[in-house]
Order: structure tokens, then C-alpha cells, then sequence
């Protein structure tokens, strides 16, 4: 964390302070909840922007299923205004504290991207400010919209390299009934199934499909799964000392599994291609070797958090991806002078 | 010069290729013009048979110091495939092979001159689908999906083209390629995929494309739901996105083109009624039931006064067949159509669709109305005489105004059928001209050169736009 932190109220504030970094070429930390602030190769800033205060709803007509809200905006709060009027996106479960903006920056899903797809899917309009203060608006807040480039979806997962996201249209969907947690057998043909789990989730202590509708239509689902229902919770990543996450075709996932070291924790997004492992103890060449066998099935292995003293060691993306050339001029037109999060992106972009 | 030579030595080697075809000048004529819009006499037209190919079509039109407009099926309706100035057409028509389909992974590589239904053709033995379906299906490409971020009816549900495309390899402008996307959840980095679909060619040629598939769905039912009043469908629209019922399409039509359709189709759709939803549910054999109650109850709460199931799928089918043949219908009417994609939020749909009415009746323009309701995407469809210019003139003002009307509304000008040349005059109200100039870096990082269907997408003064004026254009449908 660099020593100064700065905490803009609105648009205005925030494009001001990036012009004044931007000329005194002052390189910015952007954080939110701080919950991925190990997520990417390390940042040296002179600034930390911490988006926290930005945490306006800007608009939201629960009949129109579009939220627009400030990138401060905790997604604990928009879950529990979202579940006010029947309402939920696809946000991650945990921890309540993790920020909208960062949610979007990082491209970080919730569960039930089974069902409706990954978050950057229904990123439908975005205000960010680029490096040199502009304020940028992107997509809009209607849920189909094909008017100019998407860089709204761009922004997703960009790690603050275009710019500092100061507001988010979200798409949101309709709640249907109640849910309920099945132990399912066999995770892999639970997520295919004709029933179309929300999310089909597998962890050391078994697999669970969560699904949803009335009564009478779980109980059809729990005959068509053969499948009790659970007495387990969803599980959490969030207590681990150290996490990564395999990104792979679906149908890798089960084989991948068989790679993983008997300690460590595992919570395999089945039927999506994404499983985080973890765990209290971290073994560099272990996870090194996963991420061979990873990209051998043509996947790759992100590091997302490690304890102080192992991230030198260890290279957070992997492979580079094939267009890094694009994404560079990309970085290279939105952040001219480089002062956004500089080298975090893979290939030290 | 170099550059001369090798155009050259491509001319003299050009219709003894193998993999690249070059029409005459009579079939050169086709070319100019898109679904709507007739552009100027291509300089050429190539149809490469290989990514090989593709990619000296490139750099031969680059290195003849002319512009590349791509090209699918020419099914577009904004003018995106029309070529306008000193252009080669790169048809990718003939790059047609479904090169893989993997069905653990429910994706498949193809190549962008495969026609959409027939790719679903191809995997709906293995019970998939790709999801995406415009009512052009049965001719449009999947290369031009990706171009224009295509949508249909059922992107209600599915979401529009850039939802099912997984990763794709382009050519870019100076005959290189790049690979964006991936075959693995999330991409590391910039997700670049992402305004390569919706580019409308104009940062490089997409020559093969990794494809979602999705599931077809064991149970489905077919609903017709009719109204005496247009409010009445939108209530009834609203209710049901609201309800989370598992509706995949939901479209709206009024009275005009419920009146056109059943002429043109004798589907047996309520011509008696001033609007009507069709609408699709999906389910299991246990649920579907319960889904299609549920519809029922909640559109007859918001005034359906008719609510008909189709009793088989040869029903289901003639009622699909009335709604997407609607643009055939018109053809009864008058020799062209204007048809235009704007969208509102969704809780606007119904102010929308008045205010088309009233611009119709104040400029005595019969406007057939229909919208794919659900995502709040109009279609409204203007049957005009293109040989009277005046008529054409006053079409012209009229989807002006019905553009203004979704803006005015918050909403945008395209929902799914793109920007082409015929709404590139409205950017720059939809955007500021600092959204623009990051619009421009958009295109600069891909395309430098500025070869890459100019004049398309973003207004002057973008670097790479050509002034290509709108109302010049010639709509020939």
C-alpha cells in the first residue's frame, strides 16, 4: 500500500485526482474491498485509489432488471437490495466487503454463472475515468445493445488498466421460488442435466447442485437428479491462506482434480471449467506442476493470493495469452502515461 | 513500387487460384449492397477458401491501396457489408466447414461462412444448438453474427451473439492474425473477444470462431397471447420478464403486422386483436407444465383476454413461421422496407411503441410494429415505394424519428442488427465526443492502418472514417 490513499466521493473528485497523476506521472493503486489486492503481477503506485466511497445507487427500477450503482457499492448490499424484490446477479458469494468495481475489474463471477453466464456478460454499461481524467461512458442500461464497441464487457476482468471504474450497469435476473442444495453423486452430469442447475459446486466433502422454483418443482428436480436434499452450505474460498484458480474446458475438470495434492482444498465449479484450490500452506513446485498439467489441457492457472515472501517466486498468470500485442495498445490508448495499475495484466502490461 | 508488383503478380495469378475466387462484373454488381442499403461497385470481390487465403486478400487489397469490407451472407441491415470508395469485398462464403464439435464441451470451432441454422442443423443430433436466432437464420452466417453481435428471439434468454463465442482467430488489416478469447473460462488479461464481436468487420476479418452451444431444452411450448390493446401487451410483458417464468422468446406484434403476417401465412394468429405476444417456455416433462400455468395466469392478470397453446409443433411452427416471415409480408405491400432495432429499457417499451404510432399517424406512414418485447428491442417495419424519391425521403425522416425516440427514452439506437452506414450519424448523440475518441482507440488498436471497412461504426471524425453520408444511401429491399 503506498503511504498516500485517496478515497474520491464522486466523478468529479476522482478525474481530478487522475489528472494530477497523470502529470506529475504518479503511478495509482486502485483497490476496492482489497479482497484480490494479490490478483496480478505486483504494482509499485504512489497513490492508492480506494473506490470505497463511490457507493452511489444510481439507478434501479427492480422491473426493469438493470441495477446501475457506483463501483464502491459492496455487493452485500446489492445482494440484499437485489433479494428485497426478488432479484439476483451473478455476484460472488463471499466476502460481503468485495466492491462492485473490483468484482467487474477482476471479472469475478458468482456461482450461478451455470446458469446465467459469466458477470462480464451482463456488464451492460460502464463509466470509467481513462489515465488521462476523461470521463468515458461505454454500453448504456438497456439489455441489448450492439451500438458501438463493447467496452463495458472489455472492462471486465481489465484489472484497472483502462481505467478506474466509477459506475456499473448490471443485468439482473428474476428469483423464481425458493432454492434448495442436493447432494448430487455425479457432479459432472448434474451440471448437464435437463433441470439446469443455478450452479453445481464440488469440494473435498462432496459435490451439491443448487437449484430453484417452487416446491413442487424442486421436488420434481430432486427426482429427475436423484438427489436428496443437503444439509451442507454453499462452500468458501474466502478463509484460505493461499488461492489459485484453474481455468479449463468443463470436461477437463474432473481429470485435473486427480492432479491435486491430497492437502490442499478444492471448490470445483462444475459444468463451468473454473475450480479454486487452496489451502493453509502453500508448495510453490506443487502449484507449478498443476499449472503444466493445466495448460498442457489447454487451460491455464491464476494465482490469486499467496503469503508474503512466495509471490516473487511465482508468476500470477501463466502463459501468455496469444493477443497481448492488442491488449497492449489497447492499455497504451486508455492509460497513455501509464500511471493505472502499471504491469499487472499478464506479460507485465 | 513493391506494393505494385505484388498487386500484380496477385491479378495475373487471380482465377487460377485454387483457393481464392474472384467474380466478374456482372457478379461484382451483387456485391454492392447488403439487406438494405446499395453502396458503390466493389473494386473486387474474393471469396477465399482458406485462412491462407483470406489473409492475402488482405494484404493484396491493402497493398492496391483499397479498403476491406468484409462480407457474409449480406443478410445485414444497416449497410455494414455494403462497400463504399475504392474496396475489395472479402466474402467469406466459402469458408463454410464445421471444423470440430466437442460435445462434452458444448462448443465447436466453425468457420464464419457457416450458415447459423445450419451449424444447429449440424449439432442438434448430440441435443444442442447454437442459441442465437435471427429471423434471417436460414441464410445468415455465423461470421456475420459475430460482425453485427447478432440477436433473434431467443437472446431474450440466451443473451445475443457475443454471449457464444468463445474465442476467435482474425486477420487483421496488415494480413497478420491474432487469436482473442479462449477455450477456458475467463481469458487472462484484456478480453479482447469481446469488441471483436459487434465490430462489424471493421477491426479484422474473423476467420474461424470457437462457438457456445447450448442445450435443447426436453419440453417446450409455444404461446399466443392476445390483447386489445397495445398498453395491455406491455403490462403483460413486464409481468412476465418480472415473473422469472422460463420464457425464452417473447415477442410483441400490433395490429397492422398481426394483420400483414396472417395474410401473407394464414397461421391462424388474432387478427382481431390490437397486439399479441408469442411467446416460447421451456422445461422438463415434469416442470413445463407449471411453466406454461404460470405464463398463462400472469398474462391473463395483465389483460390477455386470449391465452392459446400450440397444441403440436406443426402450430407452433406455422405461428414462428407468421412472425419471422413478417419482413417476407411486407413485400406484399410495397417493392421495399425500412426496418430499423432501436431499444428501451424495458419499462419503456410501452411509451416507445406510442410514440411509434403517433410519428406513423402524424407522417400518415403505416408502421407495422414488432419488437422482440422482452429486451425491449423494436422492430418497426416501413413498407415504401425506394423508385419515388420523395416517398423514400419521408421514410427516411420517419426512422429518424423513431431513433430519436429511443434515445430520448434512454435507450440505443441498435439492439442487434449494428451500425453499419445508416446509424453512424446517430453516434455521436448516443456518445460523447470523448466516449468516441476511446471508441476510435478501439478501432486504432486493432486496425492502424484503417483499412478495415472505414466509414463503418464510427462517425467522422474518426481517423478511420470515410465520410459516407446516410441519406445517400439507396435502401433496394
Amino acid at each position: 500500500m503506498s503511504a498516500r490513499v485517496e478515497t474520491p466521493d464522486g466523478v468529479d473528485d476522482l478525474c481530478a485526482l487522475v489528472r494530477e497523476c497523470a502529470e506529475s506521472a504518479q503511478a495509482i493503486r486502485v483497490v476496492g474491498s482489497g479482497h484480490e489486492s494479490m490478483l496480478g503481477n505486483p504494482v509499485e503506485a504512489n497513490v492508492t485509489v480506494d473506490t470505497r466511497n463511490l457507493n452511489a445507487f444510481s439507478d434501479f427500477d427492480p422491473d426493469e432488471l438493470v441495477v446501475r450503482v457506483g463501483a464502491g457499492v459492496t455487493i452485500g448490499e446489492l445482494r440484499e437490495t437485489l433479494a428485497e424484490h426478488q432479484l439476483r446477479a451473478v455476484l460472488p458469494e463471499a466476502p460481503s466487503e468485495r466492491t462492485i468495481g473490483g468484482v467487474v475489474a477482476t471479472g469475478t463471477s458468482g456461482y450461478t454463472r451455470l446458469r446465467y453466464g459469466p458477470i462480464r456478460n451482463h456488464v451492460i454499461g460502464i463509466v470509467l475515468v481513462s489515465g488521462t481524467g476523461d470521463v468515458v461512458r461505454a454500453g448504456g442500461q438497456v439489455v441489448k445493445n450492439v451500438t458501438g464497441y463493447d467496452i463495458s464487457r472489455l472492462a471486465a476482468g481489465s484489472m484497472g488498466r483502462l481505467g478506474i471504474i466509477a459506475e456499473v450497469a448490471l443485468r439482473v435476473f428474476s428469483v423464481r421460488g425458493t432454492t434448495a442444495l442436493l447432494d448430487v453423486a455425479d457432479p459432472e452430469l448434474a451440471s448437464r442435466a435437463s433441470v439446469r442447475p443455478l450452479a453445481v459446486i464440488g469440494t473435498r466433502e462432496g459435490s451439491l447442485a443448487l437449484i430453484e422454483g417452487s416446491e413442487a418443482a424442486i421436488e420434481a428436480q430432486v427426482g429427475i437428479l436423484e438427489a436428496p436434499r443437503s444439509r451442507a452450505t454453499l462452500p468458501s474460498s474466502v478463509p484460505w491462506q493461499w488461492r489459485a484458480t484453474v481455468r479449463s474446458r468443463p470436461a477437463s475438470q474432473h481429470e485435473l482434480l486427480g492432479h491435486l495434492p491430497d492437502a490442499w482444498d478444492y471448490i470445483a465449479q462444475f459444468g463451468v471449467g473454473l475450480t479454486e484450490v487452496g489451502g493453509n500452506e502453500v508448495d510453490v513446485d506443487d502449484l507449478v506442476k498443476l499449472r503444466s498439467v493445466a495448460e498442457e489441457a489447454s487451460g491455464r492457472l491464476v494465482v490469486h493470493k499467496v503469503p508474503p515472501g512466495f509471490r516473487a517466486n511465482l508468476d500470477p498468470w501463466g502463459s501468455p495469452p496469444g493477443d497481448l500485442e492488442i491488449q497492449r495498445r489497447l492499455v497504451e490508448s486508455f492509460d497513455p502515461r501509464g500511471i493505472f495499475n502499471p504491469g499487472i495484466l499478464p506479460g507485465g502490461l | 513500387m513493391a506494393a505494385l508488383d505484388r498487386f500484380r503478380r496477385y491479378r495475373s495469378r487471380n482465377g487460377q487460384s485454387s483457393d481464392v475466387a474472384s467474380p466478374g462484373l456482372l457478379e461484382r454488381h451483387l456485391y454492392r449492397s447488403d439487406g438494405a442499403v446499395t453502396g458503390d461497385l466493389p473494386a473486387e470481390v474474393v471469396l477465399p477458401e482458406s485462412e491462407h487465403a483470406a489473409r492475402r486478400s488482405v494484404t493484396d487489397a491493402v497493398d492496391a491501396g483499397r479498403s476491406i469490407v468484409p462480407r457474409g451472407a449480406g443478410t445485414g441491415l444497416s449497410g455494414g457489408a455494403s462497400p463504399f470508395g475504392d474496396a475489395t469485398v472479402v466474402s467469406l462464403m466459402k469458408l463454410n466447414r464445421v471444423l470440430e464439435v466437442d460435445v462434452a464441451n458444448r462448443t465447436a470451432w466453425v468457420e464464419p461462412g457457416v450458415r447459423n441454422l445450419d451449424l444447429s442443423r449440424q449439432t442438434q443430433q448430440f441435443g444442442l444448438i447454437f442459441g442465437p436466432d435471427p429471423s434471417s437464420q436460414s441464410a445468415c452466417t455465423l461470421g456475420g453474427n459475430i460482425a453485427t453481435n447478432a440477436g433473434g428471439p431467443r437472446c431474450y434468454a440466451v443473451g445475443n451473439t457475443t454471449s457464444h463465442i468463445l474465442a476467435a482467430r482474425v486477420v487483421l488489416g496488415d494480413g497478420s492474425t491474432v487469436d482473442v478469447g479462449a477455450d477456458y473460462a475467463d481469458p487472462i488479461g484484456l478480453d479482447t473477444r469481446s469488441v471483436v464481436v459487434g465490430s462489424e468487420g471493421t477491426l479484422g476479418l474473423v476467420v474461424k470462431a470457437l462457438v457456445r452451444l447450448s442445450p435443447i431444452s426436453d419440453a417446450v411450448r409455444t404461446v399466443l397471447c392476445a390483447f386489445s390493446s397495445i398498453e395491455d401487451s406491455g403490462e403483460a410483458t413486464a409481468r412476465i420478464v418480472r415473473s422469472g417464468v422460463n420464457v425464452t422468446s417473447l415477442e410483441m406484434m400490433d395490429k397492422m403486422a398481426i394483420e400483414i403476417c396472417e395474410r401473407f401465412t394464414q397461421g391462424g394468429l388474432p387478427v382481431e386483436a390490437d397486439a399479441m405476444l408469442l411467446c416460447e417456455v421451456e422445461g422438463t416433462a415434469e416442470t413445463i407444465e407449471e411453466e406454461v400455468e404460470d405464463l398463462e395466469r400472469v398474462a391473463r392478470e395483465a389483460g390477455a383476454y386470449l391465452v392459446q397453446i400450440a397444441e403440436d409443433d406443426a402450430q407452433a411452427a406455422l405461428w414462428w413461421r407468421a412472425r419471422k416471415g413478417a419482413f417476407g409480408a411486407v413485400a406484399q405491400l410495397a417493392p421495399n422496407y425500412d426496418l430499423h432495432d432501436g431499444v428501451v429499457p424495458r419499462t419503456k417499451l410501452v411509451e416507445a411503441l406510442k410514440a411509434v404510432q403517433k410519428i406513423g399517424k402524424e407522417t400518415e406512414t403505416p408502421i407495422r410494429l414488432i419488437a422482440h418485447a422482452g429486451d425491449g428491442n423494436l422492430h418497426p417495419l416501413i413498407p415504401f415505394d425506394g423508385s419515388d424519391p420523395a416517398e423514400k425521403e419521408r421514410v427516411h425522416a420517419v426512422s429518424e424519428q423513431i431513433m430519436e425516440v429511443c434515445l430520448a427514452l434512454g435507450g440505443a439506437v441498435s439492439g442487434e442488427h449494428g451500425i453499419g452506414v445508416t446509424k453512424v450519424h446517430f453516434m455521436d448523440r448516443a456518445f460523447s465526443a470523448v466516449d468516441l475518441v476511446y471508441q476510435d482507440h478501439v478501432r486504432n488498436a486493432f486496425d492502424p492502418l484503417c483499412v478495415m471497412n472505414p466509414g463503418k461504426v464510427l462517425p467522422s471524425p474518426s481517423s478511420c472514417a470515410e465520410k459516407v453520408d446516410p441519406t445517400d444511401t439507396e435502401m433496394w429491399v
